[in-house]
């Protein structure tokens, strides 16, 4: 365990070294700025565009982070094989992968939990509204689709051969993790039996991120947000990132460094 | 001891564990399926706008998960489209289908309603189309009284029972969630059944509030009128902007 | 077979890479059949040109490639046992490190996976720096190092976990004289202190100054291992440069070098050549400028094995 927590204290000290959080000072000021301009051509309602427009700016910085952290890691570690020198240590690399997802997953969360502060804060003094729970419920469910995509992201890393394509495996799973309804309208199509099997195995595949965005249904009055919502997200974000990260594992201790 | 993060080379037991929580996985996904609307990307009733920018900007808010930004880009569009007089030409034909677009992506976006239903019914005469997005409205936000309070309003308004649509705008408008031109609206409506003295009231608060040099100059046009016909004097200075 | 004094045992090695597209499959062997054996508190360095298999047996021993076919016993165990990985140190040729670190913070997290904490692990840090000499610029971040100092950072993470078995890939590479010397001296300070070095390389004085033994690997194949003092020892022949006056090349008709000694003011010989050539000159009464050897014996030896010859200087 405190391997693995050394692999997780390293990794975030080194992206939050590598200027990472700029993002957050940028994302901060054009979703801001944006967020102005919206509510003064949309006539009104600042509060929640202040807070739509801030729920979308927190996941998507979250996602630049990411997606950048993947990059510039892939290159350290693979490209210039920074990697050799930890995975020679009595590490294993189930640690090495686990202590990544860790650190990786604390300068995600520690951007937009900063963020929703920010907007937060703005939602209230600028825009005159309150912060409801469902802020605050939709940020947790954003970090519960940030610890997925995280796990995700780093297994790529473990499977990929280059960076470019973990960064572009990364970016498709994202989009195509949102389009759960869209495969779902296929399924209620008129199909062949063997397009519908295909079809429920990608369903099953692809991470179903629509679970976790909250943030499209904060007004909607069908939401029903009890226990068992909460614990089957949970329990979902964990099961998906525990698969996931497997997959990346077996892939590491199988991986032939060439 | 084995460390706990340390794996066999025959790969056994994550092989077994994979299994397992592939299929947990699997099972708690379609569990929360019930949050999921199955859509096509592609709008099958684009109507008059471009199919092609409709399925595009669906995509996006589809691939993205950001339906109620794309959502409020739709509604930005409506705003921008019906203030541009220029689009007063074809009747402001595309008005009804970016209202509808817009509330797709964010069904519970009650200004779409409101708003697109007022300007349809009041100020284009469309009142076909206004109904059909109030219905949709109503449907998608049944908690929301102000879509009923100006469903009922439109439908006394489509049999000129203006006294019986009066107290239902008024309700909208004191709720304090209406579109600024319900106010305009009930003004006009004021004027239809002789409560001039209640409309010449709104029609001045309205001059002292709007930004809209449209609006000041229809409100200054009609309480001129009002005057008139009730022989006020002091016109001048109730009309100064 | 377990032999406890063998800190390295290779056997039957073969690895093969399959590159290009499946349609049009290129097959490369990078190693072939490669048996060896390292013994404890040896220094033994691994020769080879690029290409000829260093990285990729460096690779297997350290378990970053699989092998096609064969095994390797690693201090009498198997890489995989992180038991044996706390013994071993293993220095990367140009070792890279995030750049947003000091070298001091390097070292702690590399002290840390050897489960070093607290008091232990900055007291080690400590005595790392000051062996490769990092004290000073600690603190520096790695951003800032030379390709010296980042060598001796590598070095150091190597050494952090007292290492029975020190493995290094190329340690001399992109070294300046001064950090040649350093790093040699390192490792003729850790040999002293009982260490066992496999060392990559193809620096012959390297090789000469701190090896035990050597093995000379060739096209995937060991072709030879031999002890450093018998190749020392060894009658192996030295190519010398002999430098005369140019005016003097009409003195040399008859002899082979005359083209060479109009052109260059000088000629290439054989060393069992050069006594009776030096005589046959002192005949001619032609002066000698200077004689240079082309080669240390080692690289003689090594040039030998493999089949190549040493570079004769031009003259600038």
């Amino acid at each position: 365990m405190y391997r693995l927590f050394r692999v997780a204290q390293f990794t975030f000290r080194e992206l939050i070294r590598s200027r990472m959080l700029y993002i957050w000072v940028i994302s901060c000021v054009v979703f801001c700025a944006l967020a102005f301009l919206l509510s003064i051509l949309s006539f009104g309602e600042v509060h929640k565009i202040f807070m739509d427009l801030g729920l979308v700016g927190m996941e998507f910085s979250g996602l630049l982070v990411l997606i950048l952290s993947l990059a510039v890691t892939y290159n350290t570690e693979f490209d210039q094989k920074a990697i050799y020198l930890q995975l020679c240590k009595p590490l294993t690399r189930g640690e090495y992968l686990l202590g990544r997802v860790l650190g990786f997953f604390l300068i995600i969360s520690l951007v937009i939990i900063s963020m929703g502060l920010v907007i937060g804060g703005l939602v209230v003094f600028i825009g005159g509204g309150k912060v409801g729970l469902l802020f605050v419920d939709s940020t947790i469910f954003l970090l519960l689709e940030m610890l997925v995509l995280t796990t995700l992201g780093l297994a790529f890393q473990m499977i990929g051969t280059s960076m470019v394509g973990v960064v572009l495996y990364s970016m498709f799973t994202i989009f195509l993790g949102h389009c759960i309804g869209q495969v779902e309208w296929l399924l209620s199509q008129k199909l062949s039996n063997t397009v519908k099997m295909i079809l429920r195995v990608v369903h099953f595949f692809l991470p179903n991120l629509e679970a976790f965005n909250l943030k499209d249904r904060i007004y909607d009055p069908d939401l029903v947000l009890g226990w068992v919502q909460w614990r089957e997200a949970f329990l979902y974000a964990f099961a998906y990132s525990f698969v996931v990260f497997l997959i990346g594992w077996i892939n590491l201790e199988k991986r032939q460094f060439e | 001891m084995r460390p706990l993060l340390a794996m066999d080379r025959s790969l056994k037991w994550p092989a077994v564990l994979l299994a397992v929580f592939f299929l947990a996985q699997a099972w708690l996904s379609s569990r929360l399926d019930h949050w999921v609307h199955p859509e096509p990307f592609e709008s099958s009733q684009s109507g008059t706008l471009d199919p092609r920018i409709v399925s595009s900007l669906r995509a996006v808010a589809f691939l993205t998960g950001y339906k109620v930004l794309i959502g409020h880009v739709f509604w930005i569009r409506v705003i921008q489209y019906y203030g541009d007089a220029e689009n007063g030409a074809d009747h402001y034909s595309k008005l009804y289908d970016y209202c509808r677009l817009a509330s797709d992506l964010n069904p519970q976006f009650i200004s779409v309603y409101s708003y697109g239903a007022a300007a349809l019914a009041y100020q284009l005469n469309r009142e076909d189309e206004a109904f059909k997005l109030l219905q949709k409205g109503v449907q998608a936000n049944p908690q929301d009284a102000s879509l009923k309070l100006m469903y009922a309003a439109l439908t006394y308004h489509g049999h000129s029972d203006y006294k019986k649509e009066i107290p239902f705008l008024e309700t909208q408008i004191a709720q304090g969630n209406a579109p600024t031109m319900m106010v305009n609206i009930l003004a006009n409506t004021y004027m239809k059944v002789g409560r001039n003295e209640d409309a010449i009231r709104l029609w001045r608060h309205i001059l002292a509030t709007t930004d809209s040099d449209v609006t000041k100059d229809e409100a200054a046009k009609k309480l001129k009128e009002l005057y008139a016909i009730t022989k006020v004097k002091k016109v001048d200075e109730a009309t100064k902007p | 077979m377990t032999d406890p004094t063998l800190a390295i045992q290779i056997e039957g090695l073969s690895k093969t890479y399959k590159t290009g597209f499946w349609l049009a499959p290129k097959v490369t062997q990078a190693l072939k059949n490669l048996s060896l054996d390292v013994r404890e508190k040896e220094a033994f360095g691994l020769l080879g040109l690029n290409g000829a298999g260093k990285t990729t047996t460096i690779k297997i021993m350290l378990g970053f490639l699989s092998p096609t076919s064969g095994a390797v016993k690693i201090l009498n165990g198997r890489i995989s046992d992180q038991n044996i990985r706390q013994q071993i140190g293993y220095l990367s040729e140009l070792p890279y490190f995030s750049r947003q670190h000091t070298g001091r913070e390097l070292l702690e997290y590399f002290g840390s996976l050897h489960n070093f904490s607290g008091k232990d692990l900055r007291y080690k840090v400590d005595e790392v720096l000051e062996l490769v000499r990092m004290t000073k610029a600690a603190n520096e971040k790695v951003s800032g190092y030379s390709k010296g100092m980042l060598q001796r950072i590598g070095i150091g993470q190597a050494l952090i976990g007292n290492p029975k078995l020190l493995i290094c890939d190329e340690p001399m590479s992109g070294l300046d004289p001064v950090g040649y010397k350093e790093m040699r001296d390192i490792f003729i300070d850790l040999k002293k202190r009982g260490t066992t070095l496999f060392l990559n390389t193809h620096i012959m004085d390297e090789v000469e100054r701190v090896c035990d033994r050597i093995g000379i690997l060739h096209g995937g194949e060991l072709k030879k291992v031999a002890l450093v003092s018998n190749i020392l020892r060894s009658s192996v022949e030295v190519d010398y440069w002999v430098d005369v006056d140019p005016q003097d090349a009409p003195k040399f008709i008859g002899m082979p070098f005359q083209a060479t000694v109009a052109e260059k003011g000088g000629f290439h010989i054989r060393g069992n050549e050069l006594p009776e050539t030096l005589a046959t000159l002192n005949q001619k009464n032609i002066k000698t400028k200077g004689i240079r050897a082309l080669s240390s014996v080692m690289e003689a030896y090594f040039l030998k094995t493999i089949g190549a010859q040493a570079m004769v200087p031009g003259r600038g």
